[in-house]
């Protein structure tokens, strides 16, 4: 049992587990390090595949559009993160629509991107938020700029502090029913506002001008 | 009898027991004949992401207890704690740790079949 040990010493989850003479094993908690067989001396652990989610695919007027489902009850997504993300094509645009905060999924989602574009409110728990976001990003060391959105609620300390650090704010969004209607019928703003493609399009060249790979 | 772990939230008997078993802040390890105790820090468990329970588990096995007291225990500790033969008495909460003991010795704990909590996904 010694060198079990010492494979469990070496593991950074708990995925393999030794009490007594009883080796248990929890494949959910693997993140696929192969640390396990790295340091097995009798080399009697192998690798095999789980399925962690399904990747969905689809296209609408040119727009090609791929996702990932993760598996009901698992505990990682960047796997499957990482696996969507190979769909992307180097030569297109490509946006990835990350989730909030500054977990392991989110910081998967913005490595090697060339921009990160923050959506925040101006209320108290949006700057909390957002000032933990900043830091991920300025650790990860990518450009960066603000969307404000439902502008013209809460208070302008969002404002502030984006003045204060430097962060161009790229667009405010007001709060609008008329937003609220058409996302819930799963239709786009621009589509429904058309005002606001000029809106858009500026949005993207400023994006552009700022990208990591415009400026390296 | 053989030792009793208890989870506590200080290593004291009059200590509440704490009814989180993987993120509890340790293990009183009880003679419950003698009422002789020593402490088994949990503090490393509490501070994971994930795995606190199987953690927690391996800490109370090395203990050589034969029976762990305390509210809630999740699936993965369930497994690894069977798996070491150490019997479960769950659903117990606003105790000191004493009482625990106590209940036990009046054989007024059930012990545990299954696990009385879902695990924690991050």
């Amino acid at each position: 049992m010694q060198p079990m040990r010492k494979m469990r010493g070496n593991m950074p989850v708990k995925a393999i587990v030794v009490i007594g003479e009883t080796v248990l094993s929890f494949p959910e908690m693997c993140h696929s390090c192969g640390g396990c067989m790295e340091v097995c001396p009798e080399k009697a652990i192998t690798e095999t595949g789980r399925e962690l989610g399904v990747i969905e695919r689809g296209s609408k007027n040119g727009l090609e559009f791929v996702h990932g489902k993760l598996r009901v009850g698992e505990a990682m997504s960047p796997p499957l993160i990482r696996k969507v993300r190979e769909y992307a094509r180097p030569e297109a645009l490509t946006i990835i629509d990350a989730p909030p905060g500054t977990s392991c999924p989110v910081i998967t989602s913005m490595k090697g991107t060339d921009f990160v574009l923050l959506v925040t409110e101006p209320t108290p728990f949006g700057l909390h938020d957002l000032k933990l976001a900043v830091g991920a990003v300025n650790i990860l060391n990518i450009p960066c700029g603000l969307i404000i959105n439902r502008s013209d609620m809460g208070d302008d300390k969002v404002n502030i502090y984006a003045e204060k650090e430097n962060l161009p704010i790229l667009m405010e969004i007001p709060f609008d029913r008329k937003i609220a209607e058409a996302y819930s019928r799963g239709e786009m703003i621009v589509d429904v506002m058309p005002e606001w493609k000029e809106k858009f399009l500026e949005l993207h060249h400023q994006i552009e001008e700022m990208s990591f790979h415009k400026n390296h | 009898m053989g030792k009793i772990a208890v989870s506590c939230e200080e290593p004291s008997l009059d200590s509440n027991i704490d009814p989180r078993f993987g993120r509890a802040a340790g293990f009183l390890i009880v003679d419950p004949d003698t009422l002789d105790f020593s402490y088994v820090d949990n503090g490393s468990s509490q501070a994971m992401s994930q795995g606190a329970g199987i953690q927690a588990a391996e800490n109370v096995f090395r203990s050589g207890v034969k029976v762990v007291l305390t509210g809630y225990v999740g699936p993965k500790a369930f497994q690894s704690l069977s798996a070491a033969g150490i019997d479960i008495g769950q659903n117990l909460e606003n105790i000191t740790v004493r009482q625990a003991i106590e209940k036990f010795k009046a054989g007024e704990v059930n012990m545990a079949t299954a696990p009385n909590r879902m695990g924690h996904s991050a």
